[in-house]
């Protein structure tokens, strides 16, 4: 995945945003997957609008950690949610 | 002809029972006499209607999107709900395999698991509220709700809560009353003790784990949902797959998201006596401190 890459929630996930943090349920398996609140912030932002540089900037402005290791996490995070088949392909 | 309608009530919400010419209604007094001495039979205009017959429904065309159709089997005996989610009436019908012969405690059971289908099917359809699988405790006219699956310790909970009130060891309803409150009932879908028909103020949920310390720790509300979803809303009478068909999870996430406002949850680790009550008690006191 490169920085230009936009990447997207899978659209036929049901997922709701409470108090900040993220719940998630695959319909196809029945997984249940529960998103801290950084992890949360970042799946809020992969709705395909957003490039990986873009969310570094929004991230960059809410979290006072470096920019190079915040897209380190963003291309971590992007990864788990792509194993677990999170991600549009 | 339907004889001896009998009506029940769960949450303050009435079901009328009807038995096709008195099929299983005698096998069914065994039930309504603890239904009733436990305070769950009513005079009130019923809300839904079901009538138990002989013989099972034909299942709707695949076009009848309001009628829920459910079939279960036990041993020899096959029985069908058929249940209009509009107008919340249904129909059970039995069919036996081979030639075995009606056994009337299995029949009474799937009669129930019905029963407790179209309840989970009203509160859901109105928004209201849901069937947690839970054992209910009422300590001082506060409601707390111990959730797990079977093994984890609910019917335990039930016998160490002595003196406070059983609301249910099995299934508990949380439900949001019409001043905005959230209320745990009792329903009567017990297990080994007797449940009760009232309903308190539900002061939290715990998520219960048998353990050698009693330990309790604070979930987010969004670890609450996801728990809630986790250890089943629907007991062993529905599967929450089945329930998705006619009340897609996007509804299901949405009302426990919203049941949830304002009910504390908790992970509980619990030893065997009744310890975990001082840490319940002692807890709430502190949050109502803080206040």
């Amino acid at each position: 995945m490169d920085n230009e890459n936009k990447p997207v929630r899978r659209s036929d996930l049901v997922w709701r945003e409470i108090d900040g943090e993220v719940v998630i349920i695959s319909p196809d398996n029945k997984a249940i997957h529960t998103l801290n609140d950084a992890g949360s912030r970042i799946w809020t932002l992969i709705n395909g609008d957003s490039d990986v540089n873009t969310i570094t900037a929004i991230l960059c402005r809410e979290f006072d950690e470096k920019e190079e290791d915040i897209k380190k996490d963003i291309y971590e995070y992007l990864n788990n949610l792509k194993q677990l088949n999170l991600l549009e392909e | 002809m339907i004889k001896g309608r009998q009506t029940i009530e769960i949450g303050e919400v009435c079901c009328s029972i009807g038995f096709e010419n008195g099929f299983f209604r005698n096998e069914f007094d065994a039930i309504l006499s603890d239904y009733s001495r436990q305070g769950f039979c009513s005079e009130r205009r019923p809300e839904m209607a079901i009538t138990v017959k002989k013989t099972r429904p034909t299942p709707p065309g695949a076009s009848s999107q309001n009628i829920f159709c459910h079939s279960l089997e036990y041993g020899s005996l096959c029985a069908t709900l058929l249940f209009d989610i509009r107008e919340f009436k249904g129909e059970i019908g039995f069919s036996i395999k081979g030639f075995d012969r009606y056994t009337p405690v299995r029949g009474i059971e799937l009669i129930e698991t019905f029963i407790s289908t179209a309840y989970i099917f009203y509160f859901l359809l109105n928004e209201r509220g849901t069937f947690i699988h839970s054992c209910g405790i009422s300590d001082e006219g506060n409601g707390y709700i111990f959730a797990g699956a079977g093994g984890n310790g609910k019917s335990t909970i039930a016998k160490l809560s002595h003196p406070r009130t059983i609301l249910c060891d099995e299934m508990v309803l949380l439900q949001t009353n019409r001043y905005g409150e959230k209320m745990a009932y009792g329903t009567p879908f017990s297990g080994e003790s007797e449940s009760i028909n009232s309903g308190v103020p539900c002061k939290g949920i715990y998520f219960i784990e048998k353990s050698k310390v009693t330990e309790i720790s604070p979930l987010s509300r969004m670890n609450g949902v996801a728990e809630l979803m986790k250890e089943g809303i629907t007991g062993s009478f529905i599967s929450i797959e089945s329930i998705q068909k006619i009340y897609p999870y996007t509804r299901l996430l949405t009302l426990l998201c919203e049941l949830l406002k304002g009910v504390p949850c908790y992970q509980m680790k619990f030893k065997k006596d009744n310890s975990f009550w001082e840490a319940i008690l002692g807890q709430r006191k502190q949050a109502c401190e803080k206040k």
